[in-house]
């Protein structure tokens, strides 16, 4: 765990509203909550990471437990939030412009420019994407949360057993889409 | 499509135990399965590479939003904190509630008579429903319905009355009653009263083409009608001289012939 002995101090300030408490809490947090919901294809990762940690702010009266069962529950709550984000995308759909589109306008803006020079994100994307949605939760959330099988299911809502066999069909279908890349990252 | 491995994969990954799962989710490969390295490497760079955190900017702009929910949160929780928590602050909270209550409810009531007493001394005289309605509207009120006939009952004057108010009230009572005058012969009957005279009034002057048989119910609908009718007579009876009155202009012909006589009736029956 990253804060360790320090984290019931760090969490009793947050309750009390101490800024120090939350930009650690913040920057603990933050990019593996990021990178989770860019590895599932969030297309606001940041606008998500923003409203989770807001819903996280109103909610910490009602949390009770450790570093371990805070970031399984701050989790829960990203996890929430992409699904919900899913749900309104699927009401008002957007449709992004291709890359090739991208880069036929010439000149973009930085995120623009860094999602396209980053080709390691775009391969995870391609990738992970291959696999069905439920078996990306939970490779995922494992990957990215460093969360327990048990937390993992009480975030999806299955069992550990099923989980388990989703990792590893998960494990076995990513593979298969490496080697029939045939390239290593 | 089919999304899962080929079969020989999928027994593979089947196999592996727990501890396998966790050393390739970590990067490393299984420790009998080197040729899941391949996997484990993608998976540690993945997480190193997607797990970076945001601008600067990003960063700012979120926790300020947190600054932001905390603060209205500490101000909702320190307006809880002043509301009266002891039974004996609370009902102390309770009767000053109370109190100002009743302090508005005796202040919108004494706002209505002054208003009243006001406009009556400046003589201004508002129409019946528009003082009803106030005081329907803002103290909820009903006001007891004034042009009813029991309403001037000679009956219910008080014993020291003297006969001249006995007189005076039994023709407004008899009009209420629905008698078959004129607007004219109301005026004359009343002043007639008023002055003592026996018998019945002289209503020459009065024309019995208009408003004869009526009665206050039929000459208009509700406190308003009556009013008017009220004013019709006071003109009549007055020579006219009764300015506010439309009708007092209306009416002006039928009320010259009544002449001083008139005048000074209505001015006893007034008094």
């Amino acid at each position: 765990m990253t804060f360790g002995d320090e984290f019931p101090r760090i969490l009793d300030a947050a309750r009390l509203g101490s800024d120090w408490a939350w930009a650690a809490l913040y920057r603990d947090l933050a990019p593996v909550a990021r990178g989770y919901l860019r590895a599932r294809g969030a297309s606001e990762a940041d606008d998500l990471v923003g409203e989770a940690f807001l819903q996280i702010v109103r909610d910490l009266p009602r949390f009770d437990g450790g570093e371990r069962e805070f970031r399984a529950w701050a989790f829960a709550i990203v996890h929430h939030r992409l699904v919900d984000a899913r749900r309104r995308d699927a009401r008002r759909p957007v449709h992004p412009a291709s890359v090739e589109a991208l880069v036929r306008a010439g000149e973009v803006g930085d995120v623009e420019d860094e999602a396209l020079s980053d080709l390691a994100v775009a391969r995870v994307r391609r990738l992970v994407g291959a696999l069905a949605p439920d078996q990306q939760d939970v490779l995922l959330l494992r990957l990215f949360g460093d969360l327990s099988v048990p937390e993992v299911a009480a975030i999806v809502g299955k069992r550990p057993g099923a989980v388990k066999a989703l990792l590893r069909r998960g494990l076995a279908n990513l593979r298969r889409e490496i080697s029939r890349e045939g390239v290593s990252i | 499509m089919d999304r899962d491995a080929y079969p020989d994969d999928m027994a593979r990954f089947r196999r592996l135990n727990d501890e396998d799962v966790e050393r390739l989710l970590r990067g490393l490969p299984p420790r009998d399965d080197e040729g899941l390295r391949d996997l484990a490497s993608f998976l540690a760079d993945a997480t190193a590479s997607l797990s970076v955190p945001p601008r600067s900017e990003i960063e700012a702009g979120h926790l300020a939003q947190v600054a932001e929910v905390i603060g209205s949160r500490s101000a909702a929780e320190r307006r809880s904190t002043n509301l009266p928590s002891s039974p004996s602050e609370r009902r102390r909270a309770t009767l000053r509630r109370a109190a100002r209550s009743t302090a508005a409810v005796v202040a919108a009531a004494a706002s209505i008579v002054l208003l009243t007493g006001a406009l009556a001394l400046a003589g201004v005289d508002l129409p019946g429903t528009a003082a009803e309605a106030a005081f329907r509207n803002v103290l909820g009120v009903e006001l007891p319905n004034q042009h009813r006939a029991d309403a001037v009952d000679p009956a219910k004057l008080p014993a020291r009355a003297s006969d001249t108010a006995h007189r005076v009230l039994t023709v407004i009572h008899d009009w209420f009653e629905g008698a078959d005058w004129s607007g004219c012969e109301f005026g004359a009957r009343v002043s007639g009263a008023a002055r003592g005279l026996e018998g019945r009034p002289d209503t020459a002057h009065c024309g019995r083409s208009e408003h004869a048989g009526q009665g206050p119910q039929g000459r208009g609908a509700g406190a308003s009608g009556t009013h008017g009718n009220g004013r019709e007579t006071a003109a009549e009876a007055s020579g006219g001289a009764s300015s506010h009155s439309e009708a007092a202009g209306s009416r002006a012909d039928d009320a010259h012939d009544a002449g001083d006589d008139g005048g000074s009736v209505a001015t006893d029956a007034s008094s």
